[in-house]
């Protein structure tokens, strides 16, 4: 035990040493005040139409997407989702709760729902990608099997240093938005209440679970889900990295694999078969926020169950390839 | 060697915290999602919003304008998509007496007076009207005249017997709608629109249609004379002696032109 800690030790200190983990950080440093910035612009422009009254503005906004509901150009699968939308508002204004509440708070959850999907698990790439495709480009990787330990626990060592990264990055995204975007809107908004428990029944809205829950419980749940779509990415591209000889095609295979998710995602409805697919199932926050899911027939726990056969087969392939490979060249 | 031990000492430490943390985010959510509670609570309590409960903005001394009704309020046609409502509120500001905040614009397509009472249940709505103090409304065209639509979809024109028979009960519907305004917001200044005769270029409809809204401006005129702080605000005159020129392309909207010479007219009334 205490010589694998070691091996996990040693791993951990060559992710720190390769400087990934500070990349991201700084990513997360220059991207956020960019958001922010954006953000407050918007607002901004909003007050000046609106003053300073939010009801105002909701009511608006269930307005305009009622008039866009009656017109023959918008698709059917915007109407459900405005339709949604217009009943969710109408929620938030009935019960005099303001859905975005200008704040720290409000900003870091609304930038990690745009993030979930795509921008995060792409920082979890930036250290998973290169793992073990790495030391392989380098030649490390005769020195690392050359020791007297079983090769499953060397990448036994990797996976867990890649899994503790996984976490650090989450939390680190968290941190680094609302302390960067407390700046420009403030700090406080941890008890703001937000409505969760939506329950769609195609284009109607059951209200009946729905539960006013603090912001600060919203952001826990959200980062645990956040967290869990991490972990599958992680494992991924862990597989993809033991794979692959080169780096930049381990990035390559998994990016491609992301972005066609996001883009499944807008249009795939039609397909219903692309439910099984990992990366139509990262969106998992979606429904947390009560937004319809991208494909029917699609809900937590088949998303959750569908990220874990993935995860799983993603791990038990890279033990089986990393052990059994000969490793000459 | 030894600044390595302590980033990974700290390393280690804050990751197992965090997956912690993590992993009992994830269980919460995770149970709230699979197994939500149903909230017996709110169910009760929907009926009295605590919107509803909100009492009426005091008066600053400045125009706050609401538009409310069907597409002529909210600007169909106007290529620059501002409608009576905005216009007017432009022409108030560039005559200077009073500050002007334009609060919404509530039109929705194809409102028929039905729709507009269900409308002024909303808790919303509700509280847009009571901040106003001038409010538009344009309501009544979909009733008589289904919208518009059977002129372009159907070779039938709607025909004058239809727009009889639909009069009296959308009418009556008006009033109701005309009173519960009222009682939502006591103080506002209510103008309601008067309908034109959209089909003055269709030499065919041209007098049956003048008779029935004739008719159904003249019950308007009634109900609102009856009414405290409200007019009604004629629009007929002026589509009346060249439509083509005011209408929109839909032969049923009125157009940019059309729209401006309607806010003039609201401008006058109010000043």
């Amino acid at each position: 035990m205490k010589r694998f800690l070691a091996m996990v030790q040693n791993e951990v200190v060559k992710i720190i040493k390769k400087k990934r983990f500070y990349i991201v950080l700084l990513i997360l440093a220059i991207m956020v005040p960019i958001f922010s910035y954006a953000q407050m612009r918007q607002s901004l422009e909003r007050q000046e139409s609106y003053g300073t009254d939010w009801r105002l503005e909701v009511q608006q906004a269930i307005i305009d997407n009622q008039n866009s509901l009656s017109s023959d150009r918008v698709p059917q699968e915007w109407k459900v989702y405005r339709q949604i939308y217009i009943q969710q508002m109408q929620y938030y204004l009935d019960n005099d709760v303001n859905p975005n509440e200008p704040g720290g708070v409000t900003f870091t959850r609304e930038f990690i729902d745009n993030s979930a999907a795509l921008f995060i698990p792409l920082m979890i790439l930036t250290i998973a990608s290169d793992l073990v495709s790495s030391e392989r480009t380098g030649g490390t990787i005769k020195m690392l099997l050359a020791r007297p330990v079983r090769r499953w626990k060397v990448l036994l060592s990797k996976l867990t240093a890649l899994l503790m990264f996984v976490s650090l990055i989450v939390v680190s995204a968290y941190a680094v938005c609302y302390l960067i975007s407390g700046v420009f809107f403030g700090y406080s908004g941890w008890s703001i209440p937000i409505f969760t428990g939506f329950v769609l029944n195609g284009s109607d809205v059951d209200l009946t679970y729905v539960q006013a829950t603090p912001q600060w419980q919203y952001l826990l749940m959200q980062a645990g889900l956040v967290w869990f779509v991490g972990i599958v990415v992680a494992l991924l591209a862990f597989m993809v990295s033991v794979l692959v000889r080169s780096t930049a095609a381990s990035i390559v295979v998994m990016m491609a694999a992301l972005i066609s998710g996001s883009i499944l995602t807008n249009m795939a409805s039609a397909w219903s078969s692309a439910k099984y697919l990992f990366m139509v199932n990262l969106g998992l926050t979606e429904y947390l926020a009560g937004n319809p899911a991208p494909i029917d027939g699609m809900t937590l726990g088949f998303s959750l169950a569908v990220l874990a056969a993935w995860g799983a087969v993603s791990v038990f392939i890279s033990f089986i390839v990393f052990t059994k490979r000969d490793v000459l060249t | 060697m030894n600044s390595w031990k302590w980033t990974w000492r700290t390393t280690a430490v804050l990751s197992a915290l965090s997956a912690l943390l993590l992993a009992v985010g994830f269980g919460y959510g995770a149970r709230e999602l699979i197994f939500p509670r149903p909230n017996l609570v709110n169910a009760d309590a929907a009926a009295d919003a605590p919107l509803t409960e909100r009492a009426p903005s005091t008066d600053d001394g400045s125009y706050r304008i609401v538009a409310i009704g069907d597409s002529l309020a909210k600007g169909t046609g106007d290529t620059t998509g501002q409608g009576f409502a905005r216009r007017a509120a432009a022409l108030l500001d560039q005559s200077g007496d009073r500050e002007v905040r334009f609060l919404n614009n509530l039109g929705i397509n194809g409102m028929t007076t039905q729709e507009l009472l269900t409308e002024l249940d909303e808790p919303g709505v509700r509280y847009v009207l009571k901040e106003a103090n001038v409010i538009l409304l344009s309501i009544g065209a979909n009733d008589l005249f289904q919208g518009g639509a059977a002129l372009q979809t159907s070779a039938e024109a709607p025909d004058a017997n239809a727009l009889e028979a639909a009069l009296p009960a959308a009418s009556e519907r008006l009033g109701e709608a005309l009173d519960q305004l009222r009682s939502i917001n006591p103080a506002a200044r209510i103008i309601y629109l008067g309908l034109y005769n959209p089909f003055g270029d269709i030499e065919s409809l041209r007098d049956e249609g003048d008779l029935g809204i004739t008719e159904w401006n003249a019950k308007a005129s009634a109900q609102i004379a009856e009414g405290e702080n409200m007019v009604l605000t004629p629009t007929f005159d002026l589509f009346e002696r060249d439509p083509g020129a005011y209408l929109s392309s839909d032969h049923f909207h009125p157009n940019s032109a059309g729209y401006e010479r309607i806010a003039q007219r609201i401008v006058q009334g109010l000043q």
